[in-house]
């Protein structure tokens, strides 16, 4: 899978590093002192790399947990995300991602203890309220689970920790780590779904969304609270048929009873990220339709966002209760 | 546009003859091109290889060009003969590394090289020893994107055959015995050279309507991206028509492509 894994000296002999080389006998092992110097390089092609990415294996230093951007939220006003990982297995042409980081190559910090140490830091600080910590914002949750054991290592912790949620977003299927263990109440396996078609076009290397249904379908029947994330949304003419089917797809195998929550997100990006993902893929009718910038982001112009936003929104009421639905701030927000 | 750089012409001469490349007179440094390449001999040691690369692309046109780096190496423990890619390069001047970028499997197996000042002959270190590779990626990669920057060595000495040994004459038999393997790294640069140049090429009628209308820096910049745009959702449309031909500013030109986008009917895969 690897033909490079890249680890900084600091955390060459660190267990968790050790048996993801011994994992992959055939790749070279090449020293570095500083992820950095690999992976924050100027002069880099994301598109390029994107056909043959490297692992990085690396110590995260510092700001391990950190505020979530406004209108992550599902419920709490006190979320955070952590990020074990930069970089994810798939190749999601809308994912801002690939306009973030200037390299493909996948980092994966390996010093758990520390981010849980950072997690159980910040939930002693919460008396009253319940924190929200998610996963999945720079990668996806589960994966690379086979290599990087995440859930193995954090269900155990959060199971301790019932006073805070905690979020796996994620498109994949690699959920045999949740379906052997007790499921617990306070973590949401949340689901990113887009119409089929759209998700077979958009979402290379991802598992086609009958196959997340699948897995879905397993995981509630093992008690999991599930998460569904239709975010982004997606514009195209047919946009009505195509998210109408794909909720009545949805609902035909998700439980209410099991569903921990619903989110709408829209298309959104910050401009510089905008900007360079087109630079990679000026060929893409994706980022090439109906958007605008306002205030230093890029998004469906406000009546598009508007019909989109209007359209799932009424559909999926009809599917799910009031209070599951958490519609994106910044969608509801767009003056028309 | 892939460019070969080797430090010495025993180097370039089977290079040369394999890609049938022909010499181009009046330079500063040897030079040579034909079928997408251009090789250039820049003489033993780092600022020759570093004013060999920046010569060269000086001349070059604005698409990005590969570069290869093709030499003789020592190294501590590889047979005399084999190929190697560089995976990490020290410039152990002033311990500078850089880590060349693989976008497909290696052609040969890849070893860290060191770029020394002086021929080694102690081999202290498990890896390769050169004269030129980390001024030509450092160089390079001033230029262009680090995926498309590589360094491929011959070994030519180690410890059982020591550099004071070796016989210069030896230099083009070790390269030509590598031609496949440097065939292979070739290949693969020039594809990323051509892909690179198709998403960076300039924008159906571009050149026709910059040059109808005066635009400003931003503006030109904002065209482009319109262009390109509609490139891709209209691909059969006419962008120069009798409404823009009206226009007599080129904000409007502008204001009139994002209201005609705007209206295109967008259709991301068939229809459900």
């Amino acid at each position: 899978m690897f033909d490079f894994i890249y680890a900084e000296e600091e955390i060459i002999e660190h267990t968790r590093t050790q048996s993801i080389i011994e994992r992959y006998p055939a790749a070279q092992l090449v020293p570095c002192a500083r992820y950095g110097e690999i992976f924050n390089r100027a002069a880099q092609n994301f598109r390029l790399q994107k056909k043959r990415p490297a692992l990085i294996l690396a110590h995260k230093a510092g700001n391990r947990v950190l505020p979530a951007p406004a209108g992550y939220g599902i419920g709490s006003e006190d979320n955070y995300y952590f990020s074990h990982m930069l970089n994810c297995l798939y190749d999601c042409r809308y994912c801002f991602l690939q306009g973030m980081y200037r390299s493909a190559h996948m980092v994966l910090f390996v010093n758990y203890e520390d981010f849980q140490q950072d997690i159980s830091d910040t939930i002693k600080s919460f008396n009253t309220t319940t924190p929200y910590f998610f996963s999945g914002y720079d990668c996806d949750s589960l994966a690379m689970e086979g290599i990087t054991n995440f859930t193995a290592e954090f269900l155990p912790f959060f199971a301790e920790h019932q006073q805070a949620y905690f979020e796996l977003r994620t498109k994949s299927i690699r959920t045999k780590s949740l379906l052997t263990t007790q499921s617990l109440s306070n973590c949401v396996v949340a689901f990113s779904m887009t119409p089929p078609a759209l998700a077979s076009e958009f979402e290379a290397g991802a598992p086609p969304v009958s196959r997340r249904l699948e897995a879905i379908a397993a995981l509630q029947q093992r008690g999991w609270p599930i998460g569904l994330r239709f975010d982004p949304l997606i514009y195209d003419r047919d946009y009505q048929t195509r998210y109408r089917d794909l909720f009545a797809q949805v609902f035909s195998t998700v439980e209410i009873k099991n569903l921990h929550s619903v989110s709408l997100g829209q298309f959104r990006l910050p401009r510089e990220v905008y900007k360079t993902m087109h630079k990679l893929y000026p060929d893409e009718k994706l980022l090439a339709y109906g958007l605008q910038e306002k205030d230093g982001m890029v998004s469906y112009h406000s009546d598009l966002a508007r019909q989109l936003h209007d359209f799932c929104a009424t559909e999926l009421l009809k599917y799910i209760p009031d209070e599951k639905f958490f519609p994106c701030p910044s969608t509801t927000l767009i003056k028309v | 546009m892939l460019c070969l750089v080797t430090a010495l012409q025993a180097e370039a001469r089977p290079l040369i003859a394999h890609y049938k490349l022909q010499a181009i007179q009046g330079h500063a440094f040897r030079l040579y091109t034909g079928n997408g390449l251009r090789l250039i001999v820049s003489g033993i040691g780092k600022v020759a290889a570093a004013g060999a690369v920046a010569y060269q692309c000086a001349l070059l046109d604005n698409s990005p060009a590969a570069w290869l780096n093709v030499g003789i190496a020592g190294h501590a423990n590889k047979e005399v003969g084999s190929a190697l890619l560089a995976h990490k390069i020290t410039d152990t001047t002033n311990d500078k590394t850089f880590y060349p970028i693989f976008t497909a499997a290696p052609a040969c197996p890849t070893s860290p090289l060191y770029t020394v000042d002086q021929a080694e002959s102690a081999y202290a270190t498990d890896c390769a020893y050169d004269m030129e590779a980390s001024a030509v990626f450092e160089t390079a990669q001033r230029f262009t994107s680090g995926e498309l920057v590589h360094c491929l060595k011959i070994i030519s000495d180690n410890p059982q055959n020591p550099i004071g040994n070796f016989d210069l004459k030896k230099v083009a038999g070790l390269v030509e015995s590598q031609l496949e393997c440097i065939g292979q790294v070739a290949a693969t640069l020039q594809d990323l050279s051509q892909q690179l140049a198709e998403l960076q090429a300039t924008p159906t009628s571009y050149n026709d309507i910059s040059g109808r209308w005066h635009f400003t820096v931003t503006q030109q910049h904002q065209l482009r991206g319109l262009l390109q745009r509609w490139q891709t959702l209209m691909p059969t449309r006419d962008i120069v028509d009798e409404d823009l031909l009206n226009f007599k500013k080129s904000k409007e030109v502008l204001h009139h492509l994002e209201q005609q986008l705007l209206q295109a009917d967008l259709t991301l895969t068939e229809a459900p």
